[in-house]
Formats: structure tokens, C-alpha cells, sequence
């Protein structure tokens, strides 16, 4: 009885130890981790834009369209007037005749952390607007005419363009006419294509 | 009579003596041999390399210039040895929509033991805010070394519950393969400006861990 009670006693221990051993085994493997930190930043786009303190104004004199002086202030040479708010860059055209034009500087400063294109577009509104033949003219300095033009500026690159707003020698003058142009300025990451630029800022 | 009975107790009891000399020596004259022999117990050797062969994508240069075309770098003449502690895998600074990097990976057996190995992603950095919604939009795509996904694309936001995707397994010392790994921020979405804090994607950061992980072969049953 007691030689039995041994053997049991003793298969039980070993089938423990036995239990122990591959419990054990399975966690003990060889192995070997690399791990590597990567960092993942976005940049960003900002632009600032800055018209200059005054347009300048030309008209037309004995028949030729000539710059006028300092003096006359934000007056054409018949009496109409030019003002430009700094704030909103509305620029504000009364009374003028054709042949008289305003030109006002825009600085354009890229403060992003990429290239990136830009695209300066003007809209009219007024008296002045209406007749596409007899309208003003806006030449956003880039491309006069119609459509959007891009142009790259690099990062903290900036760029001056000249903006005029014409009624043109030919237009039928247009009894107190008046118009104002607004400008806005349009900026995407340099890699971008310029459809889909203009289709990000519903352009097209 | 008398002398012939002698003799035979003689001899019987001489006879008797010499084999019980023989039994003794026979007893000891049994065949035998042995064998020694010397057994060496010596553990094997885990160890494994991790390099980075070559990167290609579309990612800003210094100058925030974004290339039209992806740009290549190959490094196979002269692996990049990432156990180097100052070895980055990715390079991903000042990323806008349409920028994309992938690394090709090689590990090598440098020991004696079979191994499988895995890769992981792991993030870091708090997820809120801007990190959170950049997370969401990076897409990382594992690939063999001929380019084919070891499972579909998933964002950094999962990488997580993910886990590690195996990979492979290496059972000869001085073996090696290649892997791919790829990390994108897809054109997906366009951001027109940087809005309140944390509303956008613009200037915002994560950070994640890419783990390598080799472990001993077991046979499946």
C-alpha cells in the first residue's frame, strides 16, 4: 500500500515537472526587435499681400496718355477721382473718362514652410463693369486679359506686381461712370496643377 | 588397485581445481570494449541587420520645393545600416497633399537560428487635434520586395489594432529579403487655411515607431 502510494505520489510529480518544463519552453524563444522613431509634419500655405500707399494716376493730355505728376494727388486730369482702401484693397474709380488709369503696386510675400503658386484676380463691379466693350480694363500684372495665370514665389520669396485699371482711349465715355475693383489673391502648394487650384477655389 | 584409485582422486581433484581456475578466469574474460565519445552543447545565435536599400517619393526639399516627379535614392552599394541610432528610415518633414515616401528594408540572418519577422507601427505621439486628423489621412502600405501588398493600405490611425504583419521567415545564416514600406498623405482633401487650432492638418505633426521584429521558428503543428 505504501509502495503504491509512492508510485502515484511520484508519477504526479513528474507529470508537474513535466507541465512546468513546457509551460516554460514556450516562452522561452530567441528573438530580436529594431525599432526606429519616425516624425511626420505637415507644412502649410500663408501668404501676406501689401498694395502700395497710392496709385498713380495717368490721363489723357492733348491726346496722350501721360503720367500724372504728384501734385494732382488721387485726381485724373478732367476731375475724376481714384482711392484705394488699404484694408479691403478695394480700389475705388470715379468720374473717370477714357484714357484715364490707375495703377497700384501689389507686394505678395510668401510666408508658407513650401513654394507655392499664386494667382491674382480682380472683379469690377459698377457703372464701369457692364460693357465689355466700353468697361475698365484690369491688368492684374501677370497676364492681361482673361483667365487665371499662376505664378510660383519661393518659400519667403516675395513678388511686387503692377495692377492698372483702365477705361480705355476708344470706350464710349459713360456718364458718371464708376466702378470698383476688388482683388483677391490666391495661393496653393507649388506642385499643384493650376486646374486643380482653380478647382479648389472654384475658379472654373 | 590401491595406486590406480589414487591417481584418480588426483587427477579428479587436479581436474576439479583447474577448471574452477578456468571458470574463475572465464569469468573475467568476457569480451568488452568501450566507446567514448564528446559531446559539445552550444547554444545557437539569433541576430539579425536591418538596412534601408534605397527611398523614392515625392517629398519637399529644403526649399519647401515639392518635385513634379518622384525622386530616387539607391543605397544598395552602400546600405544604411538603421540600428545606427542616428538613422532615420523616413524622411517626412513639411508634407502637403500628394507627398509620398517608400523605403526599401533588408534584413539579414546574422546568426544561426531560423527566424520569422514582422513589422509594426506604432504611434506615439497624442492623438488629438490636428495629429489626429493628420494620422487619419497618412496611408502606410507594406509591400514585398517586387511590390505587391502584404495587405491592403491602412491609415496610421489603425496602425495599432493593425499589429504585426508578418512578413517572412529566413532559416539560413547569411540570408536576406527585402520589403517595402510606404507612407503617403494622399491628395485626398484640400485645406484652404489653417483654421482654429487643431482644425486642419496644416502645421501639424505625428509621431510613430516602424518596428522590425524577428522570432525563433517554431514548427507549427
Amino acid at each position: 500500500m505504501k509502495t503504491k502510494k509512492m508510485a502515484v505520489l511520484s508519477a504526479a510529480l513528474i507529470i508537474v515537472l513535466c507541465a512546468v518544463v513546457i509551460v516554460g519552453a514556450t516562452f522561452a524563444l530567441f528573438g530580436k526587435k529594431i525599432d526606429k522613431s519616425v516624425t511626420v509634419t505637415t507644412g502649410d500655405v500663408s501668404i501676406s499681400a501689401e498694395f502700395g500707399a497710392s496709385p498713380v494716376l495717368y490721363s489723357l493730355v492733348d491726346g496722350v496718355q501721360q503720367k500724372l505728376s504728384g501734385e494732382s494727388g488721387n485726381t485724373f486730369y478732367l476731375g475724376g477721382e481714384a482711392s484705394l482702401d488699404q484694408d479691403t484693397g478695394v480700389l475705388s474709380l470715379t468720374g473717370i473718362i477714357p484714357g484715364d488709369k490707375a495703377e497700384i503696386s501689389l507686394t505678395i510675400k510668401n510666408t508658407s514652410s513650401v513654394a507655392i503658386k499664386y494667382c491674382v484676380a480682380a472683379n469690377v463691379t459698377g457703372s464701369l463693369a457692364s460693357d465689355a466693350e466700353n468697361g475698365v480694363i484690369v491688368n492684374t500684372g501677370i497676364e492681361s486679359g482673361t483667365g487665371y495665370s499662376w505664378e510660383e514665389i519661393a518659400v519667403q520669396g516675395e513678388v511686387t506686381v503692377t495692377i492698372s485699371v483702365e477705361l480705355p482711349k476708344a470706350a464710349e465715355q459713360i456718364a458718371d461712370g464708376s466702378c470698383e475693383v476688388d482683388f483677391t489673391i490666391y495661393a496653393g502648394q507649388s506642385n499643384a496643377s493650376d486646374e486643380d487650384l482653380e478647382t479648389l477655389f472654384g475658379l472654373n | 588397485m590401491r595406486f590406480t584409485r589414487t591417481k584418480a582422486i588426483i587427477i579428479a581433484a587436479a581436474a576439479a581445481l583447474l577448471s574452477a581456475g578456468l571458470l574463475i578466469a572465464a569469468t573475467f574474460a568476457l569480451f568488452s570494449d568501450s566507446v567514448k565519445t564528446v559531446n559539445h552543447l552550444q547554444a545557437g545565435t539569433l541576430d539579425v541587420s536591418l538596412y534601408k536599400i534605397s527611398e523614392t517619393g515625392v517629398i519637399a526639399d529644403g526649399n519647401g520645393i515639392i518635385p513634379a516627379t518622384a525622386q530616387t535614392e539607391d543605397y544598395s552599394s552602400s546600405p544604411i545600416d538603421l540600428e545606427a541610432s542616428d538613422a532615420s528610415v523616413f524622411s517626412l518633414g513639411n508634407c502637403v497633399p500628394g507627398v509620398w515616401q517608400e523605403v526599401t528594408l533588408q534584413i539579414v540572418n546574422n546568426g544561426t537560428v531560423a527566424f520569422d519577422y514582422s513589422v509594426s507601427l506604432v504611434v506615439t505621439s497624442e492623438l488629438t487635434g490636428s495629429a489626429a486628423l493628420l494620422a487619419e489621412q497618412l496611408m502606410v502600405t507594406v509591400s514585398d520586395a517586387d511590390g505587391n501588398a502584404v495587405v491592403p493600405a491602412f491609415s496610421l490611425a489603425v496602425a495599432q489594432e493593425r499589429g504585426e504583419i508578418a512578413l517572412g521567415s529566413l532559416t539560413e545564416a547569411n540570408a536576406a529579403s527585402e520589403f517595402k514600406v510606404k507612407v503617403e498623405l494622399p491628395a485626398n482633401e484640400s485645406v484652404l487655411d489653417s483654421g482654429a487650432e487643431g482644425s486642419t492638418i496644416m502645421g501639424a505633426q505625428v509621431d510613430f515607431d516602424i518596428s522590425v521584429k524577428a522570432q525563433q521558428k517554431t514548427e507549427q503543428a
